[in-house]
């Protein structure tokens, strides 16, 4: 007979000294575990409620501008810098950790309409309702923690007069050229006090200009007669032009798919578009009840933050239909700019109420140095929430928000005026002769008039 | 060819990972979830692939084995001749506690099987460590003592005294003194609800919180007394045995069992539950042991004898004990019948009152009249644990730690179901069926009535005259019509194409045949 029984040392799973580590053994059986799905679904139930009892977005409000704040511009060889521009025309380059203004360029006669940083960081370009386009100095990195004090006549390498108002400013992300945006659209070299290049299509103002991140030599700019044009600053005549119904108050493209931009857009919702096949929106964001005023997608390409004429913030993922987290606070008017911080950590806000506010982009992470246990844990949490999100009790402790009640109410209205509409539509339908009324046109489809090469 | 062996062994330890089939996806028409459920299958088949992969480096123990050679029977091995080929540690877990005076002896193991606590009828009650073999704690209650049970850990276990339970601690304290289970014949633990259930004397069914104390199910059983209770650790289905052989299934939440089955002609006498959850083991006065398939409740296969207590190991062996004798029943290499793997006879008068296996270890242990005993059962125990769910090496620290992660993780009470895969899954909508043709003429009627009686709007200024007032209720009552005869129009068309096809069919075919021609509607040519 063979018989073998089993047997275990204790000195195998027990540990030799103190200060070793205690020894662990796993086996991955489910067999040894019962009830596994019941036990996980606890655990999602408790990581969203944790989830809401550590969320707290809000960090802190950056004071110091006297007037509205009308643009913010990133710096993208320094993290931890921020230039903001207001509409009295004071220009403020902030640190963000310590959320204190670093230095000021005053200098603008009046509203700061357009910010952006040149590609390697050194120059900062501004332009303003005063017809002038100014370039200053960026101070380096190690020294700005220095305090600004004098010297600020130093800073202002040059100020280029033009023939009209600029509405806004945006630099290439490799290469020396920007553009402006007021009656047309203008390409300015850094050396050159006349600008490069002109485009012009049509004859109302541009409101936004934005060049493409992967594509060097692509703009994209959105005019006051609702349209949406893109433009190739290879060829000298622009490539092809969207009109939509309502005008597009900003654009912001991917970073991680630069054939891709989404347009923040006056009727309240965001328009995701294919550059290639402008006929069709790629996904409608619908979830602010008035209009979008700036959009700014984060670095990963993932998601983006919006701000609107409604107070508040919202953050949407780059194909999802609605928003995946709203900011609100009662001191916070108008939002006329946002930022992704470029760690993909931060929001910025700007508003009305002449404060930048500083938010965190997932409300309940946790910030700071993270032990590896810790991080473990909480990715551990977050997949087994993903796993669960779909049933009622979980889906709805995840999805709660506490909205202002104006804007409650205001999205209920919309809610009915639409259902409203689809109803009308339907019997519209039902009661004529099938074939009679046009097929029926997609929401993607729907806000747009027509495409134009 | 050791290539394949090699990939067929893989694949029979990927599919244990799998836990079941994938998703349909081809059913799917949304093409954004189907690619998102797409990726999550590949995550899964991949971390069932790296599981598989890694069992040859987690695995460090071997698991037990008997094998006999030759002609001989591997029942016919005893347990002295086993004890001369194994090794000292091993034999240290064979041994008989020989406590003549204070009545038949029941056990129960923590979940670790590290620690076991016994209980005497007569009133003795005591913990004892299995490793270093010594008595945690030893005392006397004078009482008589039915049933003992660990709960979470070895600091807490529940008798079932003469009138009510106790909760003692593991320094011999009472800690609580339960009231309202009566009289209790059967206690049983429920690990991941952290439930105390227990029936007593009159066939009443008690679950108790042991976190909160509050009592969460009490129900009368209404089949009068048993004292068969096991739980089944798949599912945490409590199921009770009953004198006229029916076997009901019990949920803390619900008056009515979940199931009755009937499976013997006379009164059960023992239930034992397969880890796997699929299969039941129950014994009956009527000197047959049935194993049942829990899925399609059938009988399996129909063994002869009579058993007290029945038991399943972590391995699957099933240990039955009537009298003095022990046997334990193996399914050799998955061919699903059980037959004899090794047998154990006591000395003549003992009677023995509960066979138990020690979970991971190869160990049955045996409480009867005069004492303990435990014996060597080679390949019954797992031999790998995980020391996540249960850890026979556990410091103060982890088993504290091991605490708080039980509590954090207690299920509710509501989560217990016959099937516990189905969490997470989509609910079945049931079929919508076609409104019958009275119920459609109820419908029509009622919608009638609610037109002729809906609110009349008055106008003023002389709009509200009485001749158009009657024909604007007119219009109601026939817009009330209008879907209803949409409907029948419908019909009658789908019915007439029918009719039409059919007669132009019957055209076709030659003469002679066209007066045999069926003009009965639902019969095809």
């Amino acid at each position: 007979m063979r018989v073998k029984v089993m047997s275990r040392s204790a000195d195998e799973f027990t540990r030799e000294r103190s200060n070793d580590l205690q020894r662990v053994s796993r086996n991955y059986d489910p067999n040894l575990r019962t009830q596994e799905k019941a036990v996980e679904y606890v655990r999602a139930l408790n990581a969203s409620k944790l989830d809401k009892v550590f969320a707290r977005p809000f960090i802190g409000a950056m004071d110091g501008h006297i007037d509205a704040i009308s643009c913010m511009a990133k710096n993208p060889s320094h993290l931890k810098g921020l230039f903001s521009g207001s509409m009295d025309g004071d220009i403020r380059l902030w640190d963000i950790a310590s959320r204190k203004t670093v230095c000021q360029y005053p200098g603008h006669q009046g509203a700061v309409r357009g910010l952006t940083v040149s590609t390697d960081g050194r120059i900062l370009v501004s332009c303003g309702s005063d017809c002038t386009v100014r370039l200053w100095r960026v101070p380096l990195a190690s020294g700005i923690e220095s305090n600004n004090s004098s010297d600020s006549s130093d800073k202002l390498l040059a100020s280029y007069v033009w023939k009209n108002a600029f509405w806004a400013v945006d630099h290439q992300w490799e290469g020396d050229l920007f553009a402006t945006a007021g009656a047309q659209v203008d390409i300015w070299d850094h050396n050159r006090s006349v600008p490069v290049n002109s485009f012009e299509w049509g004859n109302d103002t541009v409101i936004s200009v934005r060049f493409n991140p992967g594509e060097p030599n692509i703009l994209a700019t959105s005019g006051s007669d609702r349209s949406i044009t893109l433009y190739d600053l290879r060829t000298s005549s622009p490539a092809r032009k969207l009109i939509m119904r309502t005008k597009t108050n900003s654009i912001a493209w991917n970073p991680m798919e630069p054939m891709n931009f989404t347009a923040a857009n006056e009727n309240c919702n965001c328009y995701s578009f294919d550059a290639r096949k402008l006929e069709e929106a790629k996904c409608v964001h619908k979830d602010h009840v008035s209009a979008v005023l700036d959009i700014d997608y984060s670095p990963t390409g993932r998601e983006f933050v919006t701000g609107s004429y409604d107070r508040t913030v919202r953050i949407f993922q780059y194909n999802g239909g609605h928003s995946r987290e709203i900011y609100h606070t009662k001191r916070m008017q108008r939002v006329f700019c946002v930022k992704f911080s470029c760690d993909a950590s931060y929001v910025i806000s700007g508003s009305d109420d002449t404060n930048l506010r500083l938010w965190k982009a997932k409300a309940s992470e946790q910030l700071g140095v993270i032990l590896p246990r810790e991080r473990k844990k909480h990715e551990y949490m977050e997949a087994v929430k993903n796993r669960y999100k779909h049933l009622p009790e979980v889906k709805r402790i995840l999805r709660h928000r506490h909205l202002p009640k104006p804007i409650y109410k205001a999205g209920l209205l919309r809610r009915t005026m639409a259902d409203a509409e689809k109803r009308k539509e339907d019997r519209r339908r039902a009661h004529s002769a099938p074939g009679s009324l046009m097929p029926r046109k997609s929401v993607r489809k729907n806000r747009i008039i027509q495409e134009i090469e | 060819m050791e290539i394949q062996d090699i990939s067929d062994d893989i694949d029979v330890k990927v599919k244990k990972y799998q836990r079941g089939e994938g998703a349909d996806l081809e059913a799917l028409k949304d093409k954004k979830l189907k690619g998102q459920l797409a990726n999550r299958e590949e995550l899964y088949k991949k971390s069932a692939n790296a599981a598989a992969k890694a069992e040859k480096w987690l695995m460090q123990t071997e698991a037990g084995r008997l094998e006999s050679e030759g002609f001989e029977k591997t029942w016919r091995f005893s347990q002295q001749s086993i004890a001369q080929e194994v090794d000292v540690s091993s034999r240290k877990n064979q041994f008989d506690l020989v406590l003549p005076d204070l009545g038949p002896y029941t056990i129960d193991y923590t979940s670790s099987g590290r620690y076991m606590v016994t209980a005497g009828r007569k009133g003795h009650l005591a913990i004892m460590d299995l490793h270093t073999m010594k008595p945690v704690k030893d005392f006397q209650v004078r009482e008589t003592v039915r049933d003992v049970v660990f709960l979470h850990n070895e600091t807490f276990f529940a008798a079932a005294q003469k009138k009510y339970t106790y909760i003692y601690n593991n320094a011999g304290t009472e800690l609580h003194c339960l009231k309202e289970h009566g009289a209790v014949l059967k206690l049983q633990f429920l690990k991941n609800h952290f439930l105390l259930s227990s029936i007593n004397k009159f066939g009443h069914l008690h679950y108790q919180d042991i976190t909160t104390g509050q009592m969460v199910g009490n129900y009368r059983s209404g089949l009068g007394r048993s004292d068969v209770l096991q739980v089944n650790p798949y599912n945490s289905v409590v199921a009770s045995g009953h004198s006229g052989g029916t076997i009901s299934m019990w949920k803390p939440t619900s008056a009515a069992p979940l199931v009755k089955m009937l499976c013997h002609h006379g009164p059960v006498t023992a239930i034992a539950f397969h880890p796997n959850g699929h299969l039941m083991a129950t014994a009956g006065m009527d000197k047959k042991l049935k194993i049942w398939d829990l899925r399609k409740y059938e009988v399996l296969q129909t063994l002869p004898g009579h058993a007290k207590s029945l038991d399943f190991s972590q391995k699957g062996l099933l240990a039955s004990s009537t009298g003095s004798f022990v046997q334990i029943l193996a399914n050799s290499s998955d061919s699903q019948n059980y037959d004899r793997y090794m047998i154990h006879t006591m000395v003549k008068g003992y009677q023995i009152q509960k066979c138990l296996f020690r979970p991971y270890e190869d160990v049955l242990g045996i409480g009867h009249s005069m004492g303990l005993s435990s014996i060597l059962v080679p390949g019954s125990g797992e031999p790998n644990f995980d020391s996540w769910v249960a850890n026979p090496f556990e410091t103060l620290k982890q088993r504290r730690e091991k605490e708080v992660r039980l509590l954090l993780d207690k299920l509710p009470p509501e989560s217990i179901i016959m099937d516990p895969t189905k969490i997470g899954t989509l609910r079945t909508s049931n079929k919508i069926q076609k409104a019958t043709k009275e119920e459609k003429e109820a419908e029509k009627a009622a919608a009638i009535a609610a037109a002729k009686s809906g609110p009349q709007k008055k106008k003023t200024k002389g709009r509200s005259k009485p001749s158009k007032v009657a024909k604007k209720k007119q219009e109601g009552v026939e817009k009330a019509k209008r879907p209803f005869a949409e409907e029948n129009k419908h019909a009658e068309m789908v019915v007439s194409k029918k009719k039409q096809k059919r007669i132009t069919e019957a055209n076709e075919l030659p003469k002679s045949l066209q007066p045999f021609v069926s003009r009965k509607a639902g019969v095809d040519i």
